[in-house]
């Protein structure tokens, strides 16, 4: 096991985090154990951060006891590997609005005690303004005004900085054109208040997606 | 100086804290590290009622005038009621660092748990398509009794009414009968009508008897559609019960406890006594036996249970139901197949045994 980033592990090839809850699966990816821990693979196909690191990214903000807010959670699949890597010293307040989604990761959340399950829109920040500032914010809700949300959440609960993950879906935004393209569209809106450090093409894990690493000025 | 005799009073996860002007923390005291207790607490600040750690921290204040977000009437003091107050900002602002220098949690850990704790109560109570539509069910399943009862007993009055025209029309069921009766305009047209010892009638007294007859049909037509809807609206909200026991019987047993929730937080033996009030209060004033199953008496898995063994049956369902209605509540997952497989198992057993 090599660690290519603090607690993100790599072995022949694929990316394994550790389980935070030994014995358990998420969402049926392989459990291996080295030296008596458990680590859960962590798979590019599923998880677009997992992509993003598959396809070079070169910095990587998170670590134990990082706090996180993760917009558009779904079942949980990356939130749970984000939840390996930051620890039980770190938390990750996980944002969704489909009633559905939740309630697979309510049991998620029950398990690990630094995933915090908020149902609500991302749109309104208003309703979880009890959250405590973070260190990371990170977002993937494939919304055609998701960079409006982004803008609004940072600004509400990001720290001085503090970083951002964006995994943008081309086509939410406009059908016609290419994640370079959408890139290039909403760069200079972001560069008002972030400094981009990365931006990555997703396939062939994830089409039709780019991946934009910044920080808050 | 009376300006200066104020403090503000606000409360939040950790427990209620009167801060200065200053926002520095004159009194404190915290909750219990339990989030039902502390979200019972601060349901109960929201209303105006003072609890127990309130009583602590206004124990021995050096203050006459309070300003608070909560609806407070305290003897003694002067309090005003503003909806957002800096010290409430300031309050959820460090939660964390407060939590942790008042001794509510002895680190991170301990912090973040508590935090997970609250929002799952919440968001569990929060998903609202089956906390909300069980209500409407409960409505839907006693529309489809009453419908029943209203067509059985209009059925019984077709039949007294059309049998003084044609008493040797035999047909068994309710629907049939008021189906036929709608359609034919004669008792002509019946093949054996020859001989019919009933009396003759006019034109208008059978088109009034027809018309009536139509009615009563087009209740057996409510019945099925109604059914059709509970059937499908009860897969969503309660998956597990109805693939259990049935829509209907699971709609009733939501309609009995009041809610899905309040059905999910109920002992077995409560559920196997739902529907069974009436039997109970008789027999606790003395009269009758004690009642051993309450509307799950009706199911089929019952009545094909021997006699001396249908309370031992019942008792099995409902501990199965207790756990559906939990399922179904607090996850929604489909785990009905599980349970019902189980469920006739130990039902063979108590047959057999
Ligand atoms: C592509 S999925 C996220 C997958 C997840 N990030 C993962 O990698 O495991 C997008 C999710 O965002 C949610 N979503 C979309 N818009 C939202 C909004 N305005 N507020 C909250 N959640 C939203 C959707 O319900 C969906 O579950």
């Amino acid at each position: 096991m090599d660690e290519i980033f603090e607690n993100v592990f790599e072995l022949k090839g694929d990316l394994y985090t550790v389980n935070l809850d030994p014995g358990e699966k998420v969402y049926g990816e392989e459990l291996i154990k080295r030296d008596g821990v458990e680590y859960r693979r962590w798979d590019p196909n599923r998880s677009k951060l997992s992509a993003a690191l598959r396809r070079g990214l070169d910095k990587f903000p998170l670590k134990e006891g990082t706090k996180v807010l993760y917009l558009g959670a779904a079942q949980g699949t990356t939130p749970s590997h984000v939840s390996d890597i930051i620890g039980r010293k770190g938390i990750v307040y996980l944002v969704e609005f489909s009633e559905r989604a939740m309630r697979d990761l309510l049991e998620l959340c029950e398990r690990r005690g630094n995933m915090v399950p908020i149902l609500a829109d991302a749109r309104k920040p208003e309703e979880y303004n009890w959250v405590e500032k973070v260190d990371l914010l990170y977002q993937d809700v494939a919304q055609p005004d998701q960079i409006k949300i982004l803008r609004r959440n940072a600004k509400k609960f990001l720290r001085e900085d503090g970083w951002i993950m964006i995994a943008v879906k081309a086509r939410a935004i406009d059908v016609s054109k290419e994640p370079k393209e959408i890139y290039e569209e909403i760069k200079p809106g972001l560069e008002k208040d972030f400094d981009i450090f990365d931006f990555l093409e997703l396939d062939p894990y994830e089409g039709d997606h780019g991946f934009i690493l910044a920080r808050k000025r | 100086m009376s300006n200066e005799n104020f403090v503000f009073l606000t409360a939040e996860v950790p427990g209620v804290f009167a801060f200065d002007r200053g926002k520095n923390v004159v009194k404190s005291s915290i909750f219990p590290r339990d989030a039902e207790e502390i979200q019972g607490k601060l349901d109960d600040l929201k209303k105006g009622k003072v609890v127990e750690e309130l009583e602590a921290v206004l124990g021995d204040l050096d203050a006459e005038n309070i300003i608070t977000e909560f609806p407070l009437e305290i003897e003694g003091f002067n309090v005003e009621v503003k909806d957002e107050t800096s010290a409430r900002k300031h309050l959820r602002e460090n939660l964390r660092e407060l939590s942790k220098e008042s001794g509510f949690v002895d680190n991170d850990e301990q912090f973040n748990e508590i935090i997970r704790d609250l929002q799952v109560l919440k968001t569990r109570d929060g998903i609202k398509s089956s906390v909300k539509k069980d209500k409407v069910m409960a409505q839907a399943v006693s529309a489809l009794q009453d419908l029943r009862r209203v067509s059985n007993e209009l059925s019984e009055r077709l039949r007294e009414w059309y049998g003084l025209y044609y008493p040797e029309l035999k047909i068994e069921e309710n629907e049939s009968y008021a189906e036929l009766v709608a359609d034919l305009e004669s008792r002509r047209e019946f093949e054996d009508f020859e001989g019919s010892m009933g009396i003759d009638l006019d034109k208008v007294d059978i088109e009034a008897m027809r018309s009536f007859a139509r009615q009563v049909s087009g209740i057996y037509k409510q019945i099925d559609e109604l059914k059709g809807y509970l059937e499908e609206v009860m897969e969503d909200v309660t998956p597990n019960l109805t693939f259990l026991i049935g829509s209907e019987m699971a709609a009733q047993l939501v309609s009995l406890a009041g809610s899905l929730k309040k059905l999910a937080r109920m002992p077995s033996s409560k559920i196997q006594l739902l529907g069974a009030e009436k039997a109970l209060f008789r027999h606790l004033k003395g009269g009758g036996k004690p009642p051993k199953h309450g509307v799950i008496f009706n199911h089929p898995y019952i009545q094909q249970t021997p006699e001396g063994k249908r309370g031992k049956a019942a008792r099995a369902i409902a501990s199965k139901l207790m756990m559906a209605a939990r399922t179904d509540h607090y996850t929604g997952k489909f785990k009905g197949k599980e349970y019902k497989e189980e469920l006739e198992e130990e039902l063979e057993e108590i047959r057999n045994g």
